[in-house]
């Protein structure tokens, strides 16, 4: 197996203003994806899970560590060393009423940042192929997101994700935002498409339930460190932490 | 996981040979949007009764009434919004007729609602013991002194750590689970007999949702407080009401108590949702329920989940009427219990 993406004691600290005291949102974080695999991160609010999402997509800088996608160091790489990964990790936000601009239309949304990497030509020429894998009748490209449900908007959303090629493909709670009757089959889809594309995925999620019928290895965070890794399967029947045991207890429960 | 809940049923609601009064009951409500001449139904015909000390569940998705149904209850539907049928009563009292200012001194005293976001139903810029003091003073005739330490005995309640000290915090200073328990405070600091949640803990983390779910529990036994809890989640409502109601499309399609809706589910939207719900080993289909829901305005003249479902017929075109199979009701012609002899 061959890591796509590797953090290596990864620390973010935020420096609350005036206060002089220290934020500490991650703490000396490690671990790798390898390609085709998907690791979920588990974990509520605070616990971080977010912020090493936002250090994967360049958006925040970390205090210290490495962070590597096909071996190269993101964040020390210089611009031209970082243009041979012009589309390394792509996401997928949870509120796909905020994740798209609501003045574009949603063939111009999927093929935006493709235009620029690809060409125009061949942009156009894989929104058709896009819309039909995400499942989206061929006439939506020119409807606009206030015309699409929730679940309709999520499709899009991973369609214009899908469209740069990515690496690694994050989905920070991709369903959480939906219908709990929607998110079956936004889940399937993005199952369907991780097999018949070989994605390598990062997984984001406050449901251990979902990770453990999605993902193949997971992390669990709590206030900024990993305090769990391990098969999903492994981990709900036998957590050795016991905040992964407050979340699996706080687990809703269908079964009677 | 598999280790089934045990439901006590309380003990007003079991109680079918006396017969309560109510505590809230919501008959035939119907609720429509009106623009000029026009009347668009949001809600039709929802007969929903909470007994004293029960707790009731309203499950469905975005777009189902739920919400509408509540806020009509305590007078809140937003402008253009109306009742056209239907009647709702606080012990027996009817909520609907009643004058602006009789509603204004039952709220919070008698009938209370705590809303999605606590965020926005919170002042910003008064400290959280004024606002709560602030409640009771305006119910009831007692000196700022005893509204406080009746104020910090429900902060207290709710979980909020030094609460005393905390009376004097303001909103932007809590974190999103602990304001929802100051709102949670002060929809209680009254001990209304009727609570109103509508999604109370939607945003917040889900071992604090296990928390507020554990205190609404307390409470509901220790001041035979009667609750409607709203929400999209049927797991979570499962682990808190003694009866669930679920609705679709503006209606009410199969209500039942907690332990049979998920044991012997009958509506096939119903059975749809605890699919959805379900959580498998690794690799397997997630369970959802086809389409999307169909927007008032354009609901099918007969079954209003037709549309999405696999066990439709030519008997779905005529509109199903609420029936009574065992202990649920159930609209449906092919519940999925049929032939079961219920």
């Amino acid at each position: 197996m061959t890591t796509v993406a590797e953090l290596e004691s990864v620390t973010k600290i935020y420096r609350v203003r005036g206060q002089g005291v220290h934020h500490v949102a991650v703490d000396d974080v490690s671990f790798s994806v390898d390609a085709g695999e998907t690791l979920g991160i588990v974990g509520e609010s605070g616990s971080g899970k977010t912020t090493v999402a936002r250090m994967l997509l360049r958006l925040t800088r970390p205090t210290s560590g490495r962070l590597t996608i096909k071996g190269i160091d993101i964040w020390a790489a210089d611009r031209e060393t970082r243009k041979q990964l012009p589309r390394a990790v792509q996401v997928i936000f949870q509120d796909p009423y905020a994740s798209l601009d609501p003045r574009m239309s949603v063939g111009a949304s999927i093929s935006e940042g493709a235009r620029r990497v690809f060409g125009r030509q061949q942009a156009t020429r894989d929104l058709g192929r896009l819309l039909d894998i995400v499942g989206l009748p061929q006439r939506y490209r020119n409807l606009y997101p206030r015309e699409l449900s929730g679940g309709q908007r999520q499709r899009v959303a991973i369609a214009r994700a899908l469209a740069m090629q990515p690496a690694v493909l994050v989905a920070d709670e991709p369903v959480s935002a939906l219908d709990v009757s929607m998110q079956g089959q936004v889940l399937n889809l993005l199952n369907d498409l991780r097999a018949e594309l070989q994605l390598t995925c990062v997984f984001i999620s406050h449901d251990l339930g979902i990770v453990r019928q999605f993902c193949e290895r997971v992390l669990v965070m709590e206030r900024g460190k990993v305090v769990e890794e391990g098969l999903p399967e492994e981990i709900f029947n036998s957590p050795t932490h016991p905040y992964t045991k407050s979340l699996i207890d706080a687990l809703p429960r269908m079964s009677w | 996981m598999s280790s089934p809940m045990v439901v006590k049923p309380p003990e007003p609601a079991d109680a079918g040979v006396q017969a309560p009064v109510p505590a809230l009951e919501i008959s035939g409500l119907s609720i429509a949007l009106r623009t000029g001449r026009t009347e668009k139904p949001l809600v039709t015909d929802v007969s929903l009764a909470v007994a004293p000390g029960e707790i009731v569940g309203l499950v469905g998705e975005s777009g189902s009434g739920k919400s509408l149904t509540a806020l009509a209850s305590i007078g809140l539907l937003p402008q253009g919004v109306e009742v056209s049928a239907g009647e709702v009563r606080l012990d027996g009292e009817s909520l609907l007729a009643m004058d602006r200012k009789r509603l204004r001194s039952l709220c919070g005293s008698s009938i209370s609602m705590i809303f999605q976001d606590p965020l926005s139903s919170l002042d910003p810029c008064a400290r959280i013991g004024n606002q709560i003091i602030e409640t009771i003073r305006a119910h009831k005739r007692v000196s700022v002194g005893e509204a406080k330490r009746d104020a910090v005995e429900l902060l207290d309640r709710v979980g909020i750590p030094r609460a005393k000290e905390r009376m004097r915090s303001y909103p932007y200073e809590f974190s999103g689970g602990m304001r929802q328990r100051v709102m949670i405070a002060a929809a209680l600091v009254l001990r209304p007999r009727v609570l109103l949640a509508d999604e109370p803990t939607t945003a917040l983390d889900v071992t604090t949702q296990a928390g507020i779910v554990e205190l609404v529990r307390e409470l509901r036994s220790e001041m035979q407080m009667s609750v409607i809890w709203i929400s999209h989640d049927l797991g979570l409502v499962g682990r808190l009401a003694d009866r669930v109601a679920v609705m679709y499309a503006g209606e009410i399609v199969e209500l039942a108590p907690t332990a049979d809706l998920f044991r012997s589910s009958q509506h096939p939207y119903t059975a749809g949702l605890i699919r959805s719900g379900t959580r498998l080993s690794y690799g397997e289909r997630f369970g959802f329920v086809p389409g999307t829901v169909t927007e008032p305005g354009h609901w099918p003249a007969g079954c209003r989940f037709l549309p999405r479902c696999d066990r439709a017929t030519e008997a779905c075109a005529s509109h199903p009427l609420l029936e009574s199979r065992g202990l649920a009701t159930v609209r449906c012609v092919h519940p999925l219990t049929e032939g079961a002899g219920a």
